[in-house]
């Protein structure tokens, strides 16, 4: 390279440009060359073999670049007055890296490639005046790489910066994970609640009815004894036989009590009522007894409801008693440790009384035998019994039977529950098992959609594995296999 | 003059409908009572209440039943034209509010009773919607002033001028 | 149709053919046919086969056709002149009839506007918190509001009135019964007051008037106003006695607001005016059927009362009360009343056994049977009687009227005896065992009274 100009033109390029400019006015080949070009026009197309180079006298022209796998060109740079369009190409010799488009009415230098190189060997002073402007524009370049360069750097701190936001995020997602996990617990045990609250509330309203009345006919009796009436055989017997009394059906009731109108046909409708239900020799007994009045039956047949309440307020009470014992143990309300050795299959009895009220009337088919016992997180355990056994209920909705296994070998427990729903969708049998993954729609109370997730979790924090697939003959299949520990 | 008013309970636990039946078995002398504890079973015998062509004053359903539940049979009920002034009731230890709020609005519901109930209450409000019934449906009310409300069936004779001078 | 009643139907239709087929001596056609009629409506209103008013109209019907000028049976050459049928139709509306027409008006309008429960609410203040006195209160109010409106319309009321009463009473106060048992014995005694007061009381009146003795709204006053105060008393003293309260204090609470509305006021001017007209008739000599127009009138023009108002109104009482004073009209006239007085030889009876006779069987009968039917049946005989000379002249037969009609409004012993009794009952307050010997007491001294009346008191005064 030849710098006859001097540093100073170096830096210029306008300067260079116009000596360039006069150069050719000089020479009279300005005409040849020299352009006049609107807005819009394309100099050069990216991916071109340069034909032309540019010299930019007066205006604008903008650079374009393609991105990779587009077809959208991207401004990259401006160049003003004093620009060789061109540059890269020419002195590289590759083709285009850019399409250059003018920008504003220009005046422009447009020499063919090959020209250049006898004007270069007619015109020293050409020569080196575009040596300095090649270099000059190359300096241009460089700069702008410069500035890339610590526009860079500082992206790349921030992106740092990023990341280690983000890991803050994700622990905080962890934390929220498992507040809703305690949720969910809560959600189920609030089921589970109501279903008790209701399964209780009416062997509590058998109970305290029977009671009243209870004392009622035990007032009357008293009465009646006081007046001298004893106590005699028939009496008796009914006694006994209302403690023993079972309830038969309303519709058996209703037939009983047809047949019964026609025998005693002064009796009030309580009266058959109660006739209707007792069953065995003592209805004959009073059948072949003639009574002087509606009262002295009504005396004998309360004896026979006398019976009935001390049946009903036994066997009622025994009821609430199994389910609060049941309540209490599926939570371990009343324990301080989580982990113990226990027997899975209480656990499985007590999911099971206490989600009574959604399963009493599908068929249950239980077969559990003796299994070792595990250690184990009861009440987290019954988590997953619910949530199985509730989603089987969702399932079947209104008719449908329950199966539950459980098998075992040395190493593992095999517990499957088995439904005789639709099924579960061979394309989700694998999402089933994820977080946020429902089929269940907006209701509150069911569908949080992280059960199953969450079920999953347990299991695994157990050592053991837990599937969903269906039965060859319709249904879904849960089964969940604990490590023996 | 002998079209019979029917009280109807529908409650598949056997000592609960005992307990019912026995706590309103005062009204029984006027209204007889027929139990069910399905709600299939329910339609069966409103069916043959209907066929001869007696009514049906009042319904105490539970709502926790086998196959179709209480307040399912009472929405039926009231689109069906015959028991559509039938007085409807629930008494439960669960339905929630979903179901209740059906219940109010496409059944008409008078009145909810949760289990356990109080006899007295619920007295009480089978003599009053017996009493609306009645007095909707009966032209000679006076036989029945001593089992229902009698200052209100006293009213409707003194408004109704029914019962007259002979 | 009950046993019971296909009995009676049967009897009377028995009744109906049995004078056509058999004859009985000294009785002309006319008279069997009247016989006929006399008999079927007799077993039809007994029995109560067919609705009461029912008969009634069949009573009308078979005149007109058998005893009418314009009828079947051909009456030429006979004694009996036939009426015309006209005659026999224009029961439905006679003076005693429209009478009464406005009186039911007064009265639904009252009941419509809660006037009555205002008067009731009004006229107990005074009465105070003890029982005795409530219960007097009670009686006092029933009695005077019953001589105006039907007396089943006041007990109906009067039993909204006491249903709280006895409801704060304990459950074995014998008071309950009493307070119960008072109201229907009031209404009862205070229907006699007023001619208007109970229907009984019109057909006897129609019948006086047939025979050309009216009889003015404040003369009937005169008569039956002290018998119905001093039997109130007497049963209010009768009712403590058999019941008396435990509890001395009751608490009464009256909700009704007096209506202010333009109707309002205007039926309480027209109640008011009517009944002093009605009262003072003697004074102006305006008689009470045309009064009685008065209210009609003012009250629909008004719209107080409207169409559905109008419908409302007991047309069936109306219609029981023009058959029997129709069927009084042909025993009259066909002389069957005369040939049946006339198998007895009543001056073997002494005047006051007379009274007595007739006083205790229309008590009895009306036990039994609708004190209107009681009445219906009997007044014939009875003014055959008089005009047949054993007792004397219209005073004598006034006597009888009065003792037949007061006799039949005091049957007060078993629910069927009146509609009041029944609704008393129907409370389950009291049963039948209760009112048995208050009925009893209060029914065979009013008796007593009136006879004493008839020799003592009616004498000086018709």
């Amino acid at each position: 390279m030849d710098f006859r100009i001097g540093k100073e033109s170096v830096q210029d390029r306008e300067k260079v440009t116009s000596l360039i400019h006069t150069l050719f006015e000089k020479s009279g080949q300005s005409d040849e060359f020299l352009r006049k070009y609107d807005q819009g026009t394309v100099l050069l197309k990216e991916g071109d073999e340069l034909k032309d180079i540019f010299i930019l006298l007066d205006g604008g022209v903008e650079l374009y670049k393609k991105k990779p796998n587009s077809d959208i060109d991207y401004p990259i740079i401006k160049l003003e007055a004093g620009s060789f369009v061109g540059i890269i190409a020419f002195t590289s010799g590759e083709p285009s890296l850019t399409t250059a488009v003018v920008t504003e009415p220009s005046t422009v230098l447009k020499i063919p490639d090959s020209e250049v190189r006898n004007l270069f060997k007619k015109n020293k002073k050409f020569r080196s005046y575009m040596d300095e402007l090649i270099l000059a524009n190359l300096l241009e370049r460089f700069r702008s790489t410069i500035i890339l360069q610590m526009k860079l750097d500082s992206a790349n701190n921030k992106l740092r910066e990023e990341r280690n936001e983000l890991k803050i995020a994700l622990r905080d997602l962890k934390e929220a994970q498992e507040h809703l996990i305690y949720q969910e617990k809560m959600a189920t045990l609030g089921q589970l609640v109501a279903g008790f609250a209701h399964e209780v509330n009416n062997p509590t309203a058998s109970l305290l009815r029977s009671t009243e009345t209870l004392q009622t006919r035990i007032s009357e009796m008293m009465h009646r004894i006081e007046e001298g009436d004893r106590i005699n055989a028939l009496a008796e017997k009914l006694f006994q036989a209302g403690k023993k009394a079972d309830y038969p059906d309303t519709s058996t009731i209703r037939k009983k009590s047809k047949e019964l109108k026609k025998e005693f046909s002064d009796a009030g409708p309580a009266q058959i009522r109660l006739l209707a239900q007792i069953q065995g020799p003592v209805l004959d007994e009073i059948k072949n007894t003639s009574f002087s009045d509606s009262d002295e039956l009504d005396f004998y047949l309360g004896y026979f409801d006398l019976g009935k309440m001390f049946k009903n307020i036994e066997s009622a009470g025994n009821r609430i008693a199994g389910l609060v014992k049941s309540l209490k143990s599926y939570s371990r309300s009343d324990t301080d440790r989580e982990w113990e050795e226990v027997d899975i299959r209480e656990g499985i009895h007590d999911t099971l009384q206490l989600t009574s009220n959604r399963i009493k009337y599908y068929d249950i088919d239980i077969d559990l035998p003796e299994v070792p016992l595990i250690s184990a997180n009861p009440a987290a355990l019954n988590q997953v019994w619910t949530n199985i056994v509730l989603n089987a209920a969702d399932a079947m909705g209104k008719k449908g039977a329950l199966t539950i296994r459980c098998t075992h070998n040395d190493e593992t427990i095999t517990v499957t529950i088995s439904d005789t729903g639709p099924g579960i969708d061979e394309e989700i049998l694998e999402r089933i098992f994820e977080s946020n993954f429902s089929t269940k729609k907006s209701d509150i109370k069911f569908g949080l959609g992280i059960g199953l997730s969450i079920s999953r979790d347990i299991v695994h924090k157990h050592g053991g594995e837990i599937t969903a697939s269906n039965a060859p003959n319709g249904g879904a299949v849960f089964t969940v296999t604990l490590p023996v520990r | 003059m002998s079209k019979k008013i029917y009280i109807l309970v529908v409650e598949d636990e056997p000592e609960v409908l005992d307990a019912i039946v026995r706590d309103i078995s005062d009204f029984e002398d006027f209204f007889p009572i027929e139990m069910a504890d399905t709600a299939e079973e329910a339609r069966e015998i409103v069916q043959d209440i209907l066929e001869k062509d007696d009514g049906i004053g009042l319904i105490l359903c539970d709502h926790v039943l086998p196959g179709d539940n209480g307040v399912e049979l009472l929405v039926e009920l009231q689109h069906k034209e015959e028991t559509n002034s039938t007085r409807k009731v629930l008494i439960t230890g669960q339905a929630g509010l979903q179901e209740t709020v059906r219940a109010v609005n496409e059944a008409d519901l008078k009145h909810y009773i949760a289990k356990p109930w109080n006899k007295d209450e619920l007295v009480d409000i089978v003599k009053e919607l017996l009493t609306d019934y009645v007095l909707d449906h009966v032209d000679d009310v006076l036989p029945y002033m001593k089992v229902l409300d009698g200052a209100r069936i006293a009213e409707a004779i003194r408004k109704g001028r029914t019962v007259t001078d002979k | 149709m009950s046993k019971v009643k296909q009995a009676g139907l049967l009897l009377g239709i028995i009744g109906f053919i049995l004078p056509l087929v058999v004859t009985f001596p000294g009785l002309s056609l006319a008279g069997h046919i009247a016989m006929s009629i006399f008999l079927m409506a007799g077993v039809f209103w007994m029995f109560e086969s067919i609705p009461i008013y029912s008969t009634s109209i069949l009573v009308i019907l078979s005149q007109v056709l058998l005893l009418s000028r314009e009828g079947f049976i051909d009456y030429s050459g006979l004694a009996y002149s036939p009426l015309p049928y006209s005659d026999f139709i224009a029961t439905l509306a006679s003076p005693i009839i429209i009478l009464f027409l406005g009186g039911f008006v007064l009265a639904d309008a009252s009941v419509k506007y809660d006037f009555d429960k205002n008067m009731t609410r009004v006229l107990l203040r005074p009465f105070g918190k003890r029982t005795i006195f409530i219960i007097l209160g009670l009686m006092l109010v029933t009695a005077m509001l019953s001589a105006f409106m039907s007396n089943t319309a006041t007990t109906a009321m009067m039993i909204t009135v006491i249903l709280p009463i006895i409801a704060k009473m304990e459950p074995g106060d014998p008071a309950r019964i009493g307070v119960a048992l008072s109201i229907p014995f009031a209404a009862n005694i205070g229907g006699i007051a007023t001619p208007i007061g109970t229907p009984p009381n019109a057909v006897v009146i129609a019948a006086l008037n047939q025979q050309g003795l009216d009889v003015a709204f404040s003369s009937w006053i005169f008569y039956a106003a002290p018998l119905a105060i001093v039997m109130l008393f007497f049963a209010w003293r009768v009712l403590l006695w058999l019941y008396p309260p435990a509890t001395k204090n009751v608490a009464l609470t009256l909700d009704s607001k007096l209506k202010k509305s333009p109707s309002a006021y205007i039926l309480y001017a027209t109640f008011a005016v009517t009944v002093i007209l009605w009262v003072t008739e003697n004074l102006h000599g305006i008689k009470s059927s045309m009064v009685a127009l008065l209210p009609i009138a003012v009250l629909t023009l008004t719209s107080v009362l409207d169409k559905n108002d109008i419908r409302k109104l007991p047309w069936e009482v109306l219609w029981l009360m023009a058959g029997g004073i129709a069927l009084g009209i042909s025993m009259e006239e066909t002389g069957l009343a005369e040939w049946m007085v006339g198998a007895i030889s009543w001056d073997k009876f002494g005047y006051l056994m007379l009274l007595g006779v007739f006083g205790a069987v229309a008590l009895t009968m009306s036990n039994f049977l609708s004190n209107t039917v009681t009445a219906a049946l009997l007044i014939p005989l009875a003014i055959s009687i008089a005009t047949s000379g054993v007792i004397e002249g219209p005073e004598g037969m006034m006597l009888i009227g009065l003792v037949v009609a007061l006799g039949c409004s005091f049957a007060m012993v078993l629910p069927i005896s009146t509609p009041p009794n029944a609704i008393a009952v129907s409370t389950g307050m009291l049963e039948t065992k209760h009112m048995i010997p208050a009925g009893l007491i209060v029914g065979i001294t009013g008796l007593i009274i009136i006879l004493l009346l008839s020799v003592f008191y009616w004498p000086l005064i018709i």
